[in-house]
């Protein structure tokens, strides 16, 4: 494997949300590194954090949600410390996004090229209109459409294309991290499939790193390098993505595994599902949140919230069947390399 | 422009037609069974029955209803208009000639700043929700739509003309200016940019101030109420959020790219307040001895004279079908999506 | 699509066929004038209003409360429908029932039957805005007055103007209020109009008494003053005694002006004559200049051909811009020589009055003015059937020019108060450049007559320009320019005299402003005793409905 080098680290990230039935920990203390050029996926339910988790970025978090602790550090520098105009450089510059339904993500109102011409200028204020229609044109191409789809408008463009100008967008001003956040979601399994090639292909063409934010656990299978696993806020486990899906360690990854629907099903077999539901976030479950599911629960769980602790080269895990603990009465598991 | 535009623009127009056509003859109608005549509102019961009844052969008012109606009808589309029943018999062309440029002339800039004022703090205070300042807006617009427009236009007068002499009381122009005013269009502003008259500009553009203010004033609540609304919706929507994602300053995303979003609903309404503007400013015309149509047409329906309020209710509905077209044509260049 | 609407335009057009056609059917043919045989009517109707009852509502009014109620003490109590002031008039209601009689009135009903178990019940109508939103309040102090007797229940109803004047006019309203102005200064005017067998039925009057008839016959075409003055006196006694109408008070009238404006004076005849105003020394004119006053109003002009108009803001420009054969002295009652030379000559018979004009009379574009133009006048108001021609047609049969100076009036009959109406707007002659012939012209481009001022401009809504007129014969104005300002509101026009945007506020000021207006630096208000009367009246063919 080629030397990786650090693009991002996050550090004990904590998000909260007001609400009238009271603060919700919808991030709580999260931590995981994003390297130069890696495709990370990050998948769990519905609800586990990591929409939160991939706005909390670039700290796009709006009212009542709020960044409550930790660190973002990108390049050397912490973002948290950034102020407003600093932010506004970085978002789309450094990192941008892509979102889920490129219908609605896009101003129906403005055409293709405006709309490039716009993420341009706005941040490179002294680019003439020429020179960025020309960049926006050059990109059109290398995403694989129309030069004259640059005059259309939004609802004028099918799905796929969105996504495409989607991509472009996030591309423009050769950012270095490009976040997706459930990209593929809306689009039907053909799109999806020219999409997942795309994001291979610009990881190779530019070098820039991808957080697929999913909970579809094929699509991150099929490109990531990496995958982070999160429920009810917290980081359960990160590995490759071989080791992951041959040996998931944490008992929600093997849930979450054993959950995905295959083919080979027999007639007679059902689908697994995990028992429970998630938990309600104003007041978490005690000691580790997934205890109150979790089929391999010792009373530990209950009471002592374990760490994301290294348990191998790059395999982290947050299980106590994996960690010490004096008062822990079964065997540690060990973890080969 | 699309075929399609072109087709659907030449529909409306048409369209138009029958709906003015059944907005008068209804009107006609509505007249001729309230009770009352014009010869009797006027006069009262100065002339004797026989008397009158030779006034009224005299105003074809004893001919049959379908003939007076055909009559009627050939009128609007000869765009004759016809003479009014009471006051002299004056041609309605002339009247409208002078009060409905006086009325328009009234409402333009009142509604430019009902829209401006109403737009931009509704944006405002939609950018600035839940804090004390979007608080203090919601207030004031549901204040200032609350108080009665003469008693603004009143409020106004003795404050800015009275005590504080800084603003013509009432009128369209100085008194003296007046005399030697040459009118065209009957645009006081337009005419006198027209014959380089510029103490007679400075005059009617002073005399449109108070007026227009508290005309404009009156609707702004409820633009604010609306833009408000459908910003805050719209600052929530995805594509704003992933502007932001661009670095896209906030400003921009607010007064750019949401309120243009926003815009629909918006001309909608700007359309149905300029048609309420037109009759409503009888408030203001009257407070302010502003010479316009929306007093004609109350003083004339008192005075049931029959002429004078089917033409003028026609033109009005001619006028509120234009507005609407142009809103039509408005949206299509505000929303492609309608265009394509 | 389309065809959709075409339908639905031809089915309009179909049904208004049909109502037109419903319409006609249904329509009495307009009257026509042909002797209508006398019909013995086979029963004998049953009038509501008896003697006694009309007595008893007029005792039991009490005027003083009234205007000391609603108006507080604004407004003079009326004890005839005759003003105080006028030749021949006297006070017969306050003479027979003195400020108030309630045991009159309670015996009088009583005398009908009436008790209190058995009251009388009636409706009394008004309209709510026509005369002020006061009405309201005069007819609710009547009501209670009415009901102290213990023998009447009174039920108030209100109505619309337009639908009130209908009402009255077709007889459905048995007893109800008016108000009167009058076209000229006599008592004829006061009284025939609702209590002489013709024209009492247009004011919802109908009211027929061959006495009554003959007095007021005799004392039109008298014109003697003793005579008349005791025939007036007889017709007050039957007038207080048979009750046709109720006077109840006169409304004044308020005229606002800023210091230094002088000579505002109105007189009986209620005349406003711009050519004697003038400003004081410490004037502050409107204008900016002493030569051009500012006049504001609340009227509008109705139209202003003088064969026409008939309104009292017409007749105040139609008399500024021109003068009638004779004219009021400003301020008095005193009837004084205008156009004409002199005095007119009556013929022995009574029926012809002479005029010889003035050898000065020109318009103001410096057309020289003949008798013949007095008789294209008439002419003219008898053929173009104006507003204002049954008025004249009433009293004057036919015009003849004697000789280029000197016209000669044929009247229906001896009528003595034939000055008094010669001094009115429809004697005053226009000139042939501004009023064609063939139609009338209520908004004429300018007015050149023969008056001290001729009008310039008029922006109907807005204002009116008058200067003063070069051919004039008399003494030139004080004051060479006079712009009419019009007002839509009360409240704006008192607000512009306040703040000095205008020199005088004249009709209508309003009780309220010109209370407020008292009260304020710079400002003068002055009453006008205007000769405008409310008046109950009784509808006298009202029929008793089971």
């Amino acid at each position: 494997m080629e030397e990786k080098q650090l693009l991002a680290q996050i550090r004990n990230l904590s998000v909260e949300y007001k609400t009238r039935l009271g603060q919700v920990s919808a991030v709580d203390g999260v931590s995981f590194d994003i390297y130069k050029g890696e495709i990370l996926g990050l998948v769990g339910e519905s609800g586990c954090g990591k929409s939160t988790m991939g706005k909390a970025l670039m700290r796009m978090i709006q009212p009542p949600g709020k960044i409550t602790d930790g660190q973002i550090i990108f390049q050397g520098e912490d973002i948290m410390t950034y102020d407003d105009n600093q932010m506004r450089d970085f978002r789309g510059r450094k990192v941008s996004m892509i979102f889920q339904d490129p219908m609605t993500s896009l101003n129906p109102t403005q055409r293709v090229d405006e709309h490039i011409i716009e993420a341009i200028q706005v941040h490179e204020s002294q680019t003439k209109t020429e020179e960025a229609l020309t960049r926006a044109e050059k990109m059109i191409r290398k995403l694989g459409m129309q030069r004259r789809r640059m005059n259309s408008y939004p609802h004028q463009l099918s799905g796929g294309m969105r996504q495409r100008v989607m991509v472009g967008l996030g591309l423009v001003l050769n950012a270095d991290l490009i976040v997706a956040d459930e990209a593929t979601t809306s689009l039907d399994v053909i799109v999806e499939a020219q999409l997942a090639d795309q994001l291979k292909d610009i990881r190779e063409e530019f070098g820039v790193s991808l957080l697929v934010i999913t909970h579809n656990i094929a699509l991150v299978a099929e490109i990531s390098d990496r995958i982070v696993v999160m429920y009810a806020g917290h980081v359960m486990e990160i590995a490759d993505v071989e080791p992951i899906f041959d040996n998931p360690l944490h008992p929600y990854t093997r849930g979450l595994l054993k959950s995905i629907p295959n083919i080979k099903l027999v007639d007679t077999e059902e689908l697994y599902k995990m028992p429970g539901e998630p938990p309600n976030l104003t007041h978490p479950p005690s000691g580790c949140r997934f205890h109150p599911r979790c089929p391999r629960a010792m009373p530990i769980c209950k009471t002592y919230e374990p760490d994301l602790e290294e348990v191998s080269s790059g395999r982290f895990v947050k299980c106590w069947l994996y960690i010490d603990h004096p008062e822990k009465e079964s065997e540690t598991i060990k973890v080969e390399a | 422009m699309s075929s399609s535009l072109r087709r659907f623009l030449i529909t409306r127009i048409l369209l138009t037609i029958p709906m003015v056509l059944i907005l008068v003859t209804l009107i006609f109608f509505v007249m001729r069974v309230l009770p009352g005549d014009p010869i009797r509102s006027q006069l009262g019961p100065r002339v004797s029955e026989e008397q009158a009844n030779v006034l009224r052969e005299r105003l074809g008012l004893n001919r049959p209803l379908y003939v007076q109606y055909f009559d009627f009808l050939w009128d609007m589309v000869t765009l004759d208009f016809g003479t009014a029943l009471t006051q002299g018999e004056r041609p309605i062309k002339d009247e409208l000639g002078e009060r409905l440029p006086a009325t328009i002339e009234l409402t333009i800039p009142a509604i430019t700043i009902t829209a401006l004022l109403g737009i931009l703090s509704g944006a405002f205070a939609a950018k600035n929700r839940k804090k004390p300042i979007d608080y203090a807006i919601r207030l004031m617009s549901i204040a200032i739509y609350s108080i009665p427009i003469f008693f603004m236009g009143l409020l106004f007068q003795i404050v800015f003309s009275v005590r504080i002499p800084i603003l013509p009381l009432s009128g369209r122009m100085d008194t003296l200016l007046l005399t030697q005013f040459e009118s065209i269009t009957n645009f006081y502003v337009i005419d006198s940019i027209l014959t380089g008259n510029w103490p007679a500009l400075k005059s009617a553009i002073g005399h449109l101030i108070m007026p227009s203010i508290t005309l404009g004033l009156a609707l702004t609540g409820v633009f604010v109420r609306l833009t408000r609304v459908n910003m805050i919706e719209m600052l929530q929507s995805d594509f704003i959020t992933a502007g932001r994602a661009r670095g896209i300053p906030e400003r921009r995303l607010v007064y750019k790219h949401a309120l243009r979003n926003t815009f629909i609903p918006i001309l909608t309404l700007l359309g149905l307040q300029f048609a309420i503007l037109l009759a409503g400013a009888v408030l203001t015309e009257t407070t302010f001895s502003w010479p316009g149509v929306g007093r004609y047409l109350v003083d004339r329906i008192e005075l049931r004279d029959y002429t004078a309020v089917q033409a003028t209710i026609a033109v009005f509905a001619l006028f509120v079908a234009a507005i609407s077209l142009l809103m039509d044509i408005l949206y299509a260049f505000i929303d492609p999506r309608i265009r394509y | 699509m389309k065809k959709k609407y075409l339908l639905l335009i031809v089915v309009l057009l179909l049904s208004s066929l049909v109502l037109g056609a419903c319409q006609q059917a249904t329509e009495e043919p307009v009257a026509e004038e042909t002797e209508e045989p006398v019909v013995e009517e086979p029963t004998e109707p049953e009038y509501l209003w008896t003697a006694n009852l009309r007595q008893a509502i007029a005792a039991a009014i009490d005027r003083e409360v009234i205007v000391d109620r609603v108006f507080e003490g604004r407004n003079v109590p009326a004890y005839h429908m005759v003003p105080d002031g006028y030749p021949y008039a006297t006070q017969p209601f306050f003479d027979k029932y003195g400020t108030r009689d309630l045991d009159m009135a309670i015996s009088l009903l009583e005398a009908e039957g009436y008790t209190a178990d058995n009251p009388f019940e009636f409706t009394l109508w008004y309209p709510p805005e026509h005369y002020g939103t006061t009405t309201a309040d005069v007819m609710q102090v009547i009501k209670e007055q009415l009901e102290e007797t213990g023998l009447m229940v009174v039920t108030l109803q209100s109505m619309n103007w337009a639908e009130y004047v209908n009402g009255f006019v077709a007889g459905d309203l048995p007893f109800f209020i008016l108000g009167w102005f009058p076209d000229f200064a006599d008592p004829e005017n006061w009284l025939s109009p609702f209590a002489s067998c013709l024209q009492s039925p247009d004011n919802g009057v109908n009211y027929c008494n061959e006495e009554m008839d003959s007095l007021l016959q005799a004392a039109a075409a008298s014109a003697d003053p003793a005579e008349r003055e005791s025939l007036y006196q007889q017709i007050g006694e039957l007038y207080a005694e048979e009750v046709p109408t109720i006077p109840l008070f006169w409304e004044p009238e308020f005229v606002s002006y800023r210091t230094g404006v002088e000579g505002v004076v109105v007189g009986a005849p209620f005349e406003f004559n711009y050519r004697v105003l003038s400003f004081g020394e410490d004037a502050q004119p409107a204008s900016g200049s002493t030569d051009t006053i500012i006049v504001g109003t609340t009227d509008e002009v109705n139209s202003l051909d003088s064969a026409d108009a008939y309104a009292t803001h017409d007749w105040e420009i139609i008399k500024n811009t021109g003068v009638a054969l004779l004219s009021y002295t400003p301020g008095t009652s005193e009837l004084v020589p205008g156009a004409a030379a002199a005095m007119p000559e009556v013929s022995d018979d009574g029926l012809t009055y002479t005029f010889t004009l003035r050898d000065d009379l020109a318009f103001a574009d410096g057309t020289p003015v003949t008798a013949q133009n007095y008789v294209d006048h008439w002419n003219r108001l008898d053929t173009l059937e104006g507003q204002v021609s049954g008025l004249v047609q009433l009293y004057v049969d036919s015009v003849e020019a004697v000789d280029e100076l000197t016209v000669a009036y044929h009247l229906n009959d001896t009528f003595g108060f034939f000055p008094a109406l010669s001094a009115t707007a429809p004697f005053v002659v226009g000139n042939p450049a501004n009023f064609t012939t063939d139609e009338i012209v209520a908004f004429p481009e300018a007015v050149d007559g023969i008056g001290a001022y001729r009008m310039v401009s008029h922006t109907p809504g807005e204002q009116m320009v008058l200067e003063a007129n070069p051919n004039y014969f008399g003494e030139a104005p004080l004051i060479p320019n006079v712009i009419i300002r019009y007002f839509a509101d009360p409240t704006t026009m008192s607000n512009a005299v306040e703040s000095g945007e205008i020199d005088v506020a004249w009709r209508t000021l309003g009780p309220v402003e010109a209370v407020r207006l008292q009260e304020v630096d710079g400002v003068t208000v002055d009453k006008v005793d205007a000769p405008a009367l409310r008046y109950m009246v009784f509808n006298h063919t009202f029929e008793v409905r089971e």
